[in-house]
């Protein structure tokens, strides 16, 4: 006969495996026997799989549980504060920082396809690079197109750039191809070439520059290595996570090296990058992967200019998550849809800038005690973020982070000071200095486009119509005079963008 | 079950069907599937057909509520197994397997578990003279939802495992 311990045990079981801790419950007695009842505020599939779990675990192999456990439908007064809403709060803060151990099992569970179909690029047999700002899902792409390389028995190698993160020096091929190897030397026959080639690449990473000359003239041994997988019709799937961290100037020549060794081989290189601080070709040497013709670009930004597309994708990020932690949807903590749309526009459609911000809304609320995320937590939790944004700053840009930096600082004055407006136009030219740091500071999350292309009357001219992030003047820093353009985070109207005022320099 | 029945054999009616294979010509085995195919629709009838009379009851007559609500799952798990394994049983044991799911049926573990639980609940209003509504583990709507969604999950099932339109 089952007791009361034995219920309690196989509920601390559950909330082990689920990662809920402190769940409502009840042990209810009846004439059969008693039965553990569990509340969540919404218990799905994965939920009731755990609990299966822990009753066969009460038993040996392939004997029925004698315990009766159940989960019921039933949300705690404050979701917040209830074992899922802190679950919520845990699993947004892990899913800041994407690497590929991510989620793990659960990685498809989590995931949210992008509004575009970007997974169905990012899986097929070519290369491709993936752009977007910092937190646009780049790595999260890769690393969707990492899991279904794996369920599709394609080999993998997975490459956190960051390693290299600042590297001036092209010999980061070397270390490339050393990690190259080391992880296909378990897949393929030839383990003494493999050895050798191994040897040799570690002498001449020892020497301060690289010999290039030498480094080519291994190049078609690695290449013979590595034609195994083509031989043999497998797949090796490369990916490069943060490519655009190593050195501008040596990216094209790296991915020179990488290229001519996997070309042909059933090899595919799979990037992601910011945009701005990559180059993956260079014209005048003809080094590197040539933008649609050696390599595709994805591209993965919701800007401001589709608030809906953001909002959606946004939304539907969070919904899985909420669900993923056995809440409703995402919209049942907030007071309202005007604090999603909030979230999106201060966020300016970056997904992880938006999970950010709500966890912090969410621990605001909780602590002040409030039931339900509201748009002032959004605004305050987004003028907290601003210092973490002026440290990506120095990390992905450190060559000119003093100059972008002036040049931000220049441009608040402009528009938060002199004109009161959050908000401005800029003309669009590719060759002017100022407009390429512009869109470095757009890159990085610092401005934000909410109008690719708009005109003011001048014949010829076409200015791009930014804002200024909002954690720099909202929330903790509210900036009261300033008037916000778009407050309502509607649809932003032509009428409305030929009245900013022009930045120029 | 009247004589002659195709589940009168006590026979795995695929098993029986492969067998038979060299034996008989397509259009034997062509009629075998569909009367398989029919046995799974009647199956699946008789389930919709107890859910039907457990909503038409009135709300004070929950002990038949969900003994209904019961037997109309029992019958639709029952159609499904069969359609996919070819097993059919009249055993009681059989009862113990109405959350048997074959794999792929959406929602397999949560519905593992609460037919498992409305079986008990079942077995409460059926026999226990003294129990009274409160002691049920889901509420009357609950289980009337439950297997209101398990109709249909099923229906979509069988038409995308076999073919099968009920």
């Amino acid at each position: 006969m089952e007791t009361n311990q034995d219920l309690i045990a196989l509920k601390c079981a559950f909330e082990e495996r689920s990662s809920l801790s402190g769940i409502n419950y009840e042990i209810k007695e009846r004439s059969d026997g008693k039965i553990l009842i569990m509340y969540l505020a919404n218990p799905t599939e994965r939920f009731y799989r755990i609990l299966e779990d822990c009753l066969k675990a009460t038993v040996g192999e392939g004997e029925v549980p004698s315990l009766m456990a159940t989960l019921k439908k039933s949300a705690a007064p404050n979701l917040l504060k209830s074992a899922e809403g802190r679950l919520l709060q845990r699993t947004l803060v892990e899913s800041l920082n994407i690497n590929r151990h991510s989620f793990k099992d659960d990685f498809f569970a989590r995931y949210t396809k992008s509004v575009s179909g970007a997974e169905e690029q990012i899986v097929a047999r070519a290369n491709n690079i993936v752009f977007g700002r910092r937190g646009a899902g780049k790595s999260s792409l890769l690393l969707y197109g990492s899991h279904m390389s794996k369920r599709n028995m394609q080999a993998t190698i997975w490459v956190d750039m960051q390693v290299y993160s600042g590297r001036q020096d092209s010999s980061v091929a070397i270390d490339l191809f050393l990690h190259i190897l080391k992880e296909v030397a378990p897949k393929l026959s030839a383990s003494a070439a493999i050895g050798e080639l191994k040897s040799t690449l570690e002498e001449m990473r020892l020497v301060e520059v690289m010999d290039e000359v030498k480094l080519r003239k291994l190049l078609p041994r690695i290449r013979e290595v590595l034609s195994e997988f083509g031989n043999l019709n497998q797949t090796l799937m490369i990916y490069l996570d943060d490519y655009h961290v190593i050195g501008k100037a040596i990216q094209h020549r790296v991915l020179d090296f990488l290229y001519s060794v996997t070309r042909g081989n059933n090899i595919y290189i799979k990037i992601s990058a910011i945009e701005s601080l990559t180059q993956t070709y260079d014209s005048a040497t003809k080094a590197g992967m040539q933008i649609q013709h050696d390599i595709t670009v994805i591209n993965l930004d919701y800007n401001l200019t589709m608030p809906e597309k953001a909002t959606e994708h946004i939304t539907s990020i969070l919904d899985a998550h909420a669900s993923y932690c056995g809440l409703p949807a995402i919209r049942s903590l907030c007071t309202s849809t005007d604090a999603l749309a909030r979230l999106v526009w201060v966020s300016a459609g970056v997904p992880r800038d938006a999970l950010s911000i709500f966890s912090q809304a969410m621990t605001r609320t909780a602590l002040s005690n409030g039931r339900k995320v509201s748009v002032s937590s959004v605004n305050i939790a987004s003028s907290e973020t601003v210092n973490v944004k002026m440290k990506e700053l120095d990390a992905d840009a450190s060559e000119d982070a003093v100059a972008l930096k002036d040049l931000f600082q220049g441009l608040q004055d402009f528009a938060l000071k002199q004109n009161r407006k959050n908000a401005f136009l800029v003309e669009i030219n590719n060759n002017d200095t100022i407009y390429q740091k512009i869109i470095k500071l757009i890159d990085l999350r610092l401005l934000h486009v909410i109008s690719e292309g708009t005109s003011t009357g001048d014949v010829g001219k076409k200015y791009l119509a930014l804002i200024i992030d909002y954690g720099f003047y909202t929330g903790i820093r509210a900036a009261r005079s300033v008037d916000l353009f778009n407050k309502q985070t509607k649809k932003v109207l032509y009428r409305d963008l030929r009245t900013l005022p022009v930045y120029a320099k | 079950m009247r004589t002659p029945h195709i589940l009168l054999l006590k026979q795995n009616v695929y098993q029986l069907r492969d067998q038979l294979a060299n034996v008989v010509g397509p259009t034997a085995i062509t009629a075998l599937e569909t009367e398989i195919n029919t046995n799974v629709s009647q199956m699946f009838a008789l389930g919709e057909e107890h859910f039907n009379f457990a909503m038409g009851l009135p709300r004070a007559k929950w002990r038949q509520i969900v003994s209904r609500s019961y037997y109309s799952a029992y019958n639709i798990s029952k159609a499904v197994r069969f359609a996919i394994s070819g097993d059919y049983s009249t055993q009681v044991t059989d009862h113990s397997k109405s959350g048997k799911l074959p794999n792929g049926f959406p929602n397999l573990n949560m519905y593992k578990n609460q037919l498992q639980v409305l079986r008990n609940d079942r077995n409460l209003c059926d026999y226990d003279h003294s129990a009274d509504e409160t002691e049920l583990v889901f509420t009357v709507q609950e289980y009337l939802t439950l297997a209101d969604s398990f109709i249909n999950d099923s229906r979509a099932f069988l038409f995308t495992a076999k073919g099968i339109t009920v």
